[in-house]
């Protein structure tokens, strides 16, 4: 029994994630008058940094090992 | 007649947990119906034993969301109306409390409380999910496994992304208002003519804490800090005459200073114009736009749609606040000024704009 999604499938998972919770926390930003949504905006905020820094460090993982293959 | 019209009432409102009880049925005989497929009993089948099964899964789940989901949000029982006093000839007999059915009512409540309708949605999310990428490794499918993943995660982000607590703004002005309207009378009846000056640090022994100072006259000369430093436990201060009292922003400067993690004593007003903006727009989420501009002697800020606007506009009305002493956010940025300028400071203008939506402010450094 293995899990059926590879590396690469779970870094095109975390890249569509990333750019759906990055524009929700922009437009449920402060800024744009949103201040009525009752959400926490600085945890989705920084849930939407947390899974773009994970999906750069697998394009990083993936450069590097592009790179390091002859 | 009071007591049919009661029920009546209570028969024309929607009753949803009836709704939701119907759709966990369907919901249960659609699951019930798959699996029998799934187990080749019937013919009823989508092609696909996985699929099946995953159908057959989420139904059930679905099927428990919706039966918990009616019982929390079933209504209570009307209570029905009392039946009119008789004539008394004797006095009535006092009736005893019921302790039982008064502890039962408060610990529906406290459970009602706890499964919020947020709490509900995202544990459901969060069980299929995990249910999905179980299925997922048992049946090796990578599209079952896609859906876990996303249930999952997102189940766990709506339970993380939950505001703490919500208040309503109406509240927020109905709390605050009267308090203000004591503060205008007191100084009005004990006859304080003078500008609210707010203090900056020097003058006070707790020089982490605000006080604003009224004088008995006006254009009396600002008192010295050793002056304010005897008097400072007393309300009334007699040289020179006037009052020291706790303005009305006092705490919320506190708070200011603890979302910055910062005292405005250790700070410049460079600071607070960098910081200003970002703290109440984003941190505190108690304005749409702030903008602040410091020259020489004299802060103009500008403050639009701030949940304190119609407080505003009702101390408008109060002579002694308006222009004085200020409302609690004029009167909070009043007394980050003057910690972190070091100097006096007082409302010199303080204008609404038609519309209420923007507070213009206008502080003088003495």
């Amino acid at each position: 029994m293995t899990f059926p999604l590879t590396f690469w499938d779970i870094s095109l998972w975390l890249a569509i994630t990333a750019i759906i919770l990055l524009i929700t926390s922009e437009m449920l930003s402060p800024y744009y008058g949103k201040i009525n949504t009752r959400i926490n905006r600085k945890r989705l905020r920084n849930v939407a940094f947390a899974v773009s820094i994970l999906f750069l460090a697998i394009v990083a993982i993936r450069i590097i090992s592009m790179v390091l293959t002859p | 007649m009071m007591a049919r019209r009661a029920c009546a009432r209570g028969r024309d409102r929607m009753r949803y947990d009836y709704v939701s009880y119907i759709i966990a049925i369907l919901c249960f005989m659609l699951g019930a119906l798959l699996f029998t497929g799934y187990a080749q009993h019937i013919g009823l089948t989508t092609g696909s034993e996985v699929t099946d099964l995953v159908i057959t899964e989420f139904s059930a789940i679905l099927g428990l969301v919706f039966v918990g989901l009616g019982y929390a949000i079933r209504p209570e029982k009307p209570t029905p109306a009392p039946l009119p006093a008789p004539t008394p000839s004797t006095p009535p007999k006092p009736t005893e409390p019921k302790p039982r059915k008064e502890s039962e009512k408060r610990k529906r409540a406290q459970l009602k409380r706890k499964l919020g309708l947020t709490n509900i949605v995202s544990l459901t999310l969060f069980g299929t999910g995990v249910a999905a990428l179980t299925a997922s490794i048992l049946y090796s499918s990578s599209t079952i496994a896609f859906i876990g993943l996303g249930l999952t995660f997102w189940g766990a982000i709506f339970l993380y992304i939950r505001t703490e607590k919500h208040i309503e703004e109406a509240l927020l002005d109905k709390t605050t208002f009267p308090s203000l309207v004591t503060l205008n009378k007191m100084i009005a009846e004990l006859g304080f003519k003078g500008q609210a000056v707010y203090l900056p640090p020097k003058y006070l022994k707790d020089f982490e804490s605000s006080k604003v100072f009224i004088a008995k006259q006006e254009k009396t000369k600002l008192p010295t800090p050793k002056q304010i430093q005897k008097e400072e436990e007393r309300m009334f201060v007699t040289n020179p005459e006037g009052i020291l009292l706790t303005p009305p922003g006092a705490d919320l400067t506190k708070l200011f200073e603890k979302t910055l993690d910062t005292s405005f004593t250790k700070v410049d007003l460079q600071y607070l114009e960098r910081n200003l903006p970002r703290l109440l727009v984003e941190d505190l989420e108690i304005a749409e736009n702030l903008e602040i501009e410091a020259k020489k002697n004299k802060i103009c800020l500008k403050i639009e749609n701030t949940i304190y606007k119609n407080i505003h506009a009702e101390a408008g009305k109060l002579p002694n606040i308006r222009g004085s002493m200020g409302c609690p956010i004029c009167s909070a940025i009043a007394c980050a000024i003057a910690k972190a300028a070091g100097k006096p400071v007082i409302i010199e203008r303080d204008q609404t704009s038609e519309d209420g939506q923007t507070i213009t402010i206008e502080y003088s450094l003495l």
